[in-house]
């Protein structure tokens, strides 16, 4: 009694959490005609996977989505944990200050400098180009990246740090032999939180980007709209797509997590 | 063989009172000395001071006579001991002890004969291939033992490496660690706040209060004659008693007409019941607290408690009457004011 109890109060929470996902992978499966009815389709069609792929230059986007999320993942990741480290472990003056830069820095809405930034990735020559949103993006996941990998690489005893550079590393031995395995669950959370916040980006990208040779997944399919209607079966094909990359990396970056919860806890 | 030597040493941090306030010491090479006092005496950061981790505010360090202020703990070269044994958890206890071999580009075959080696001589090589988490507390404690001996370096520095052991284990490891310095020809400085570590293991015992420090001897010197009331109450179990001279009975021509703390071991405290013998005091039993070699029985004598021994089936209620006979050769005097030992 108890045990189905529990199993219907998770189907529920699943369901509401999942349902607008189905909903969307539903509707993405739907003939043209049957869109907006509420009932269960009577039939199922692939169509509207085919005309977002041949259609349109839609999987020209998720190229560059995933160059743009990949790119700002990565430069992000490496500047950020280095930082981080230096951070949490190394004697440094006015670091509380810069700790505080960041999360300010991480906090700026995008409305509020999203014209400088225009001015100053034109300024560059690199307007409709994929680095011009590498460099944005990098503004904010990177302060991101040092906030949280901060707090990671400080839960590692101290007496870890010290025992690596006592056995003769130098400080960036230390780093990349002791400290950074240890903060792998760190980097994989790290990386999912950037990577999902890359993807889904839409401001700059609709200001930075011009054409399809750089356009985005979230500005693609928000610029499907035609004069008269909403190609609605497109767009739900087109997120359901859209979904993929972000459900495989975050797959591979859990095994990170995970494997680094096992090889913590250094004592007991 | 490394010799440490410190002249003025001050150590303050950022804020609050001076941890270290003139720290000299000398600690010739391959010497055995323990640093000892209670928690927040300045101890650790001793050891951090000679490891490279901090700086001093004033004073220098210098090993085998040259000054190494400047010089990062790579470069000093001592190994050391943690107190939390700060393995690499991601790493097995083979890639542990070879860790530091790696890091100084030491050829695979050496260090593959030295970890098994000193595997072998700390009895782990059962275990090379285990992570640290699946070790037990002393097993642990044995790998990073392996992991700082295996550099064969000539000075290692211990932050209280026993602390965290269960007593049955810390005593087996007082004496494997003593028996390899006795092997081995580094020099150790070893740091506890546990009196039977220091008064057991070291050639030499510093004892430090405060960021003082208040005696360098033997451990048997500091036992037998501490320089003053703190040194004499932290070594030693049961406690030293010290008390006035006017409640125990102290021949007149011993002190003569000074005013002195009288303090005597409870060991050196002949307690029994019945007749009171020649030189002997009368007093109440507070507690009797039997040992099974001995009793250690407190007497209230005069308003104060004195504890010393007993038969071991002399085991008195509270409340009885007894009495207590010092062994007056032993009795130590101390200047009320300085709290100095004064010399007999």
């Amino acid at each position: 009694m108890k045990r189905l109890g529990l199993a219907l109060a998770v189907a529920v929470v699943v369901l509401f959490c999942a349902g607008p996902f189905l909903w969307q992978v539903l509707t993405s499966l739907r003939p043209e005609g049957d869109l907006t009815s509420l009932d269960f389709p009577r039939s199922l069609t692939l169509e509207s996977y085919r005309s977002v792929l041949t259609g349109r230059p839609f999987a020209r986007s998720v190229l560059n989505s995933f160059i743009v999320a990949s790119a700002t993942t990565v430069t992000s990741l490496f500047f950020g944990a280095t930082a981080a480290f230096a951070l949490a472990k190394l004697e440094l003056r006015g670091r509380s200050f810069f700790l505080g830069m960041a999360l300010l820095a991480s906090m700026f809405p995008g409305v509020a400098v999203v014209s400088p930034l225009y001015l100053a990735v034109r300024a560059l020559g690199l307007r409709d180009h994929l680095l011009g949103l590498v460099l944005p993006y990098t503004t904010f996941a990177l302060p991101m990246a040092v906030w949280i990998l901060t707090g990671f690489f400080r839960a590692i005893p101290d007496e870890i740090y010290r025992a690596a550079i006592i056995d003769g590393c130098s400080p960036f031995q230390a780093f990349r032999r002791i400290m950074l395995p240890l903060a792998a669950p760190g980097l994989g959370t790290t990386a999912i939180l950037l990577f999902i916040s890359s993807w889904n980006e839409f401001l700059y990208a609709l200001a930075l980007t011009s054409s399809a040779r750089a356009r985005t997944v979230p500005v693609a399919i928000g610029l499907f709209g035609g004069d008269h209607k909403e190609p609605w079966g497109e767009i739900a094909a087109a997120s359901v797509i859209a979904m993929l990359p972000v459900i495989l990396v975050a797959l591979i970056f859990q095994r990170w997590i995970v494997s680094g919860i096992t090889t913590s806890a250094e004592k007991r | 063989m490394i010799s440490v030597r410190l002249t003025g040493i001050q150590k303050s941090f950022s804020r609050g009172a001076p941890v270290l306030r003139d720290i000299n010491l000398e600690v010739p090479a391959g010497a055995f000395y323990t640093l000892v006092g209670p928690s927040g005496c300045g101890k650790s950061t001793i050891l951090n001071l000679v490891a490279g981790f901090e700086r001093p505010t004033a004073g220098e360090i210098l090993l085998n006579g040259e000054i190494v202020n400047d010089r990062s703990p790579k470069e000093r070269g001592a190994a050391m001991v943690f107190q939390s044994y700060a393995l690499y958890p991601h790493l097995d206890v083979y890639r542990n002890i070879a860790f530091p071999l790696q890091v100084a580009g030491v050829g695979k075959g050496e260090i593959d004969a030295r970890v098994r080696e000193i595997a072998a001589r700390l009895e782990i090589d059962r275990f090379l291939d285990r992570k640290p988490r699946d070790l037990s507390g002393g097993q642990r404690q044995r790998v990073a033992l392996g992991r700082a001996l295996v550099r064969r370096t000539k000075l290692c520095l211990f932050d209280e490496p026993l602390s965290n052991l269960d007593p049955s284990l810390r005593e087996l490891m007082r004496g494997e660690i003593k028996r390899l310095h006795e092997e081995g020809d580094s020099t150790y400085l070893y740091v506890t706040h546990d009196q039977v570590e220091a008064l057991t293991m070291s050639d030499q015992m510093v004892v430090l209060e405060s960021g003082v420090v208040q005696q360098v001897a033997p451990p048997r010197e500091v036992y037998k004659r501490p320089a003053n009331m703190f040194v004499a109450g932290f070594i030693g179990s049961p406690r030293i008693n010290l008390v006035r001279a006017g409640t125990v009975r102290i021949p007149e021509g011993m002190i003569g007409g000074r005013e002195v703390v009288v303090g005597v071991r409870p060991e050196d405290v002949f307690v029994g019941g019945g007749e009171v013998p020649e030189g002997g005091m009368r007093g109440r039993v507070y507690v009797a607290e039997p040992m099974g070699a001995s009793t250690w029985v407190t007497l209230e004598i005069a308003g104060e408690r004195v504890i010393g021994h007993a038969s071991a089936d002399f085991i008195p209620r509270s409340g009885a009457e007894a009495w207590a006979r010092l062994a007056l050769e032993r009795v130590l005097f101390f200047d009320p004011r300085t709290t100095k030992r004064i010399p007999r």
